[in-house]
């Protein structure tokens, strides 16, 4: 005999076991949006530096900088 | 800015990338989260790389990047080193990323002349002895071998193979303007109607169509011209050697003496070293156009 309580439960633990996944496929998304920034920013803050070394170098060589 | 605001902002930028480092590992180890939790953690690096983004803005980057790989370009091309002025004020970032996105880039050109007997590094293909007999038979303007001065838009698509007049230039911003224009009888209907092909050097002077290509590209209609064949030859050489690697020919800015113009970059004509000319009012299935947008020094 149909039970409907079992089947309800079974559903509810496929839409719980669906959204489980969602959720770890938009925090993997979201991990590899950051990383990507972190690169750019890597490398901006490298160019940054260099456009100081240039147009500033008494203040760059006097100050704690990376 | 001035320096020591420029180091002190140097200064926070280095500490925020720290921050975001910490927290990125910090985002990255977390288990057993709650939705809810983890998505107030996105939302915590989020705001941090807005406070980033804003701090290196400050520096501009993008434009000091543009001008590094132009002084090199020149340095590879003349052998030499040549100084590069900042980019217009007029020229945003968020302009750039949409000229960008439709495949038009910023150079700067240094206003040289480019003599018949020079041999700089890079000019893998000079243009041809006709072009200096026509300044010496005075049938072109004597200043056409010197390069213009300053920041210019180009539009850096290969010109398409012929292909019974068929071809287009590829996902081309101006092709649903040059349908319009098509449409309002600005320029002569064809059979593609959003072709780059078949519209003759008079048509791409009417203020008209000079003011739709300047609408489509955020431009002013002022600065919107042709390439003139000097700079077509440099860049072409410098960055775009594809230019000259297909049968068809485009438009130069450049009069030739009777109400003719220039055109090259045929293949089969030279590719970068070819230039010729025709009627300002000629139009045809091999002969195209590429813009160019000039912006003041």
């Amino acid at each position: 005999m149909f039970n409907m309580k079992k089947a309800l439960s079974e559903a509810q633990e496929v839409g719980l076991e669906l959204t489980r996944k969602m959720e770890e496929i938009i925090f993997e998304k979201q991990i590899e949006e950051f990383e990507a920034f972190g690169t750019e920013l890597k490398q901006d803050v490298n160019d940054i530096k260099e456009i100081l070394l240039e147009e500033c170098p008494n203040e760059m060589s006097g100050s704690a900088v990376e | 800015m001035n320096c020591p605001e420029k180091t002190q902002t140097y200064q926070e930028l280095l500490s925020l990338k720290k921050d975001f480092e910490a927290a990125f590992v910090n985002f990255k180890s977390l288990g057993g989260l709650t939705h809810e939790e983890r998505k107030e953690k996105v939302e915590s690096i989020k705001q941090l790389i807005i406070e980033i983004k804003q701090k290196a803005e400050s520096f501009d980057v993008w434009k000091n990047k543009l001008i590094k790989q132009e002084k090199e370009a020149l340095l590879k091309y003349f052998g030499k080193a040549i100084d590069v002025p900042p980019i217009p004020a007029e020229i945003t970032k968020e302009k750039m990323e949409f000229w960008k996105q439709n495949q038009f880039e910023l150079h700067y050109s240094p206003g040289i002349e480019i003599k018949q007997t020079d041999n700089f590094p890079g000019q893998k293909k000079k243009l041809y002895d006709n072009f200096y007999n026509w300044i010496a038979e005075s049938k072109i303007s004597p200043d056409t071998n010197k390069l213009p001065t300053g920041w210019f838009l180009i539009d850096t698509r290969p010109k398409p193979q012929y292909d019974n007049g068929d071809q287009m230039f590829t996902n081309d911003i101006l092709a649903p303007v040059l349908e319009e224009l098509r449409k309002d009888g600005l320029i002569k209907n064809y059979k593609k109607t959003g072709s780059r092909f078949n519209v003759s050097h008079d048509e791409l002077n009417i203020l008209e169509v000079k003011n739709a290509f300047a609408k489509a590209l955020r431009v002013k209609a002022e600065h919107i011209d042709l390439p003139p064949a000097a700079i077509y030859n440099y860049l072409g050489n410098a960055f775009y050697p594809v230019w000259g690697e297909t049968n068809t020919w485009e438009w130069f800015k450049e009069k030739f003496k009777r109400g003719f113009r220039l055109s090259g970059g045929r293949s089969d004509g030279g590719g970068l070293s070819d230039v010729g000319c025709g009627s300002s009012g000629y139009r045809g299935g091999y002969l195209g156009f590429r813009l160019l947008v000039r912006f003041s020094v």
